[in-house]
């Protein structure tokens, strides 16, 4: 997903983005805003101090590399001051695998945030940048969406409970579904927390023996080298050479009355030939 | 004509995938393999639009082939960069899978006794369902296949798209809408809507549902 696909879901209502990342990070272009809705960009700090209401989208990037990246800390202040209504789009200046989560949650609690969608983003559209978060404060559940598979479509309200018949009273299905999903987030988190401990551990203990055997393969490896060259010294040294033509003369004694003693000149010529690779020079 | 038995049912399946080509074996026995080759494609495209255009290499979508057959749908589902499970109850079925490979991760199981230690964001099972021709075995499975959906998650499954049951031979029992809605609803699940296959008179199409609670 781009960001330009991402963000148009969130922009009814929107006069202006206000961007709030550092001054060399310049991401206007990969918006693609409506000729309808203006950008502009104002300090961190500045905005600390300022109000933000639902005309207003804050947009910035998230990450470790300081300065260029905002702390996730900072942007509490910020959140603090959103009124109901008020969004975000936060990029992810992390990898998907290395996300420090549990530093995004605090914040957004804090300012009264909720997700509305967190989704990864095209590694070729923004260079270090691996996802986007859009965030809305909140005074009750908003709905929520498919990882992913709602790209196109709608979001609909929660809709009517899913245990009410059809022509059910509409009345109460709007606080009958949001507790429903609230159940179901919750039901789901704890159940899938415990769920995936053993997976983890599992992956754990694969890692290490996969790390293991790396490394048992390379100590062999090298094992292996080292014996290959000592393979061959020994047989390049004059003294295998000249031990191989007087075992070949004891199979075969009458081929060794010349073979051996053309060894023994070849090996007090030089040791040249006596330092080839593979057998001895054939006795004849 | 008396329905097979689940026993006779099984091993009907298991000869057929093996005897018949890659798509006849789980697609339309009234149709050669290069109209078979067509109506999967469509198929597959039906499924593009439930699963969504977007995918993504490292937190992928989590998909579920419920009767996954030869894998076919499981391969070219893989193929979109998603993480795809492939069930089947067949043992030729799931070996041919495994050797060709693609992608996919692929284990015997039936569809109402499938576990996972994550739920899906789409379940999907092609013509399947009306070859389960016990009415409690498919209520568990539909039940199952249910449950393994996640919030906001989507659950595809095939069949014909009007109301009432109907018995066509002895191992094909098509069950209507006025069975798959109310049942998805009581499991948490509301009705997006009926996708017919509209193919050459083919009377099925995919019920979609998201989960909301």
């Amino acid at each position: 997903m781009r960001i330009s696909e991402l963000l148009p879901r969130y922009l009814d209502g929107v006069r202006e983005v206000v961007d709030v990342s550092h001054p060399d990070v310049t991401l206007e272009r990969h918006l693609r805003l409506p000729a309808e809705v203006g950008y502009r960009r104002v300090a961190l700090e500045q905005a600390a101090g300022a109000g933000f209401g639902p005309e207003t989208m804050l947009f910035c990037l998230l990450g470790a590399a300081s300065p260029a990246h905002v702390d996730p800390d900072a942007l509490t202040p910020v959140l603090r001051r959103f009124s109901p209504g008020t969004r975000a789009a936060l990029l992810i200046g992390w990898s998907v695998e290395e996300l420090p989560y549990h530093r995004l949650v605090g914040p957004l609690v804090a300012g009264r945030c909720q997700i509305r969608e967190v989704t990864p983003l095209d590694r070729a559209a923004i260079r270090g940048v691996s996802g986007a978060l859009v965030v809305e404060r909140v005074t009750r559940l908003a709905p929520l969406r498919g990882y992913l598979i709602d790209a196109r479509t709608p979001v609909e309200p929660a809709g009517p409970g899913p245990a009410e018949p059809d022509g059910g009273n509409d009345g109460d299905s709007g606080d009958g579904g949001e507790l429903a999903t609230v159940l179901r987030v919750v039901n789901e988190y704890q159940l899938a927390d415990l769920v995936s401990r053993p997976v983890r551990r599992r992956l754990a203990e694969l890692t290490e023996r996969v790390e293991s055997q790396q490394r048992l393969l390379a100590e062999r490896d090298e094992l292996l080298r080292d014996a290959r060259r000592r393979l061959a010294e020994v047989e390049s040294s004059a003294g295998y050479q000249l031990g191989s033509a007087v075992a070949r003369g004891a199979r075969v004694p009458a081929r060794a009355l010349a073979g051996v003693p053309r060894e023994l000149a070849r090996v007090w010529r030089g040791r040249r030939s006596a330092r080839r690779p593979g057998p001895g020079s054939d006795a004849g | 004509m008396g329905l097979l038995s689940a026993e006779e049912n099984a091993a009907y399946w298991n000869a057929r995938h093996q005897r018949e080509g890659d798509l006849r074996s789980g697609g339309d026995m009234s149709f050669d393999e290069p109209t078979n080759r067509m109506f999967y494609i469509l198929r597959l495209s039906l499924l593009l639009d439930i699963v969504g255009h977007q995918s993504d290499p490292v937190a992928p979508l989590f998909l579920l082939d419920a009767g996954c057959g030869k894998g076919w749908f499981s391969r070219e589902l893989a193929r979109f960069g998603h993480q795809v499970d492939g069930i089947d109850a067949s043992e030729s079925a799931l070996a041919y899978c495994r050797e060709r490979g693609g992608g996919a991760r692929y284990f015997q199981s039936s569809l109402s006794g499938w576990r996972s230690p994550w739920l899906y964001d789409v379940v999907l099972s092609v013509d399947v369902l009306f070859h389960i021709l016990d009415d409690d075995e498919w209520e568990r499975s539909v039940r199952n296949l249910a449950s393994l959906v996640r919030l906001r998650g989507r659950l595809a499954l095939a069949d014909w798209g009007e109301d009432g049951d109907r018995t066509y031979g002895n191992y094909q029992v098509v069950r209507g809408r006025n069975r798959y809605v109310p049942l998805a609803r009581e499991c948490g699940l509301r009705f997006d809507g009926w996708r017919p296959y509209a193919f050459r008179g083919n009377p099925n199409g995919f019920y979609v549902f998201t989960r909301t609670g």
